[in-house]
């Protein structure tokens, strides 16, 4: 579970939004690590992922009187750093076929293992279902990150996307939904090869 | 707020909703750093100092706008105002608004007046023609 926000946390938020770069500095310290871990599972690329980090904290920067305070600060970042994500992707992420979901999972294994720094996710299972996640439309990828990698709750999405909790609920469960029609494909493709 | 709501969908560890947890706890934080954090705080220092420049410029460049416009106006203002001199036209009369001085007599006082006599009729006229006519109304000698 991820740590509520905490008092020295919305002290620095709205130093920061008074304009304090040093108080900023400080917040996006607690946050760089996460961040970059994040941006590393949605692309593979380290380079790519530091460069998608980067572009987030500037667009947070920019946008900090956009920040009201009501979802913690890291799930607010975390949707930045989806739709910087979804802006590198463009029309590329809308939709990946199916038969190639395999194909990219084990072309991000081979990538992890020729990268010098540890992969994220060694699995081969979870480089599936990153994958997965990848090929669904935007708005049911936003949501599966949110709940479940940034750990937020239903309401948290509502307000960082800015939807309300009943479409925040209705995609979660139509992703979910999807995510597992995606499996079973993906298994019977298995099981025809074997 | 930190309290992520009760879906239907969590409850099944061994299906998707738990392979996606068991795939973030994977994900964990990268080392911090350091040279990433100098660089992004070096650019939004700079794209705020550009801001404040910017900020600098349009102020002066507002004010300059104004001042030019005040200028304008004054110049125009004075042109407007001043009395075009036309040589050899005849000499201006100058009439007094209507409504600045208020007519003394009345229909009735007229009928008054003429039932007294000529003289006094002609009383009444001239002493209203002196309240509504300035001074300056009275024309030049040689133009009667």
């Amino acid at each position: 579970m991820a740590a509520p926000q905490t008092e020295e946390e919305s002290e620095l938020v709205a130093r920061s939004r008074e304009g304090d770069v040093g108080a900023f500095s400080r917040l996006m310290q607690e946050h760089q690590s996460r961040l970059v871990a994040q941006a590393l599972a949605f692309c593979g690329d380290p380079h790519q992922a530091r460069d998608l980090a980067q572009e987030t904290m500037v667009a947070a920067w920019k946008s900090l009187a956009r920040f009201d305070g009501s979802c913690r600060f890291f799930t607010w970042l975390y949707a930045i750093l989806l739709r910087q994500h979804r802006k590198t992707l463009g029309w590329f992420s809308r939709r990946l076929p199916l038969a190639t979901l395999e194909q990219q999972a084990a072309a991000q294994r081979h990538e992890d293992a020729a990268a010098s720094e540890p992969a994220v996710g060694d699995d081969e299972e979870s480089a599936l279902l990153r994958a997965m996640v990848t090929a669904l439309p935007a708005k049911h990828r936003e949501v599966i990150r949110l709940r479940f990698y940034a750990e937020a709750s239903e309401a948290e999405i509502a307000s960082a996307l800015g939807i309300s909790a009943g479409t925040v609920k209705s995609r979660l469960h139509h992703a979910l939904e999807k995510l597992r029609q995606m499996k079973e494909k993906v298994n019977r493709l298995r099981d025809s090869r074997h | 707020m930190s309290n992520p709501t009760h879906n239907p969908d969590d409850n099944d560890p061994a299906g998707i909703s738990g392979a996606l947890r068991r795939d973030a706890r994977r994900i964990g934080e990268a080392p911090f750093d350091m040279a990433l954090q100098r660089e992004t705080m070096a650019r939004i220092r700079e794209m705020n100092e550009a801001g404040r420049a910017g900020f600098k410029l349009r102020f002066a460049s507002a004010l300059a706008m104004g001042a030019a416009a005040a200028v304008v106006a004054v110049v125009a203002s004075f042109f407007l105002c001043r009395p075009s001199p036309h040589p050899g036209a005849a000499p201006v009369v100058e009439v007094a608004a209507v409504g600045e001085a208020t007519p003394r007599a009345s229909v009735w006082s007229y009928e008054r007046a003429l039932a007294q006599g000529d003289a006094a009729f002609s009383e009444a006229l001239e002493r209203d023609a002196q309240t509504l006519l300035p001074i300056s109304s009275k024309l030049p000698d040689g133009l009667l």
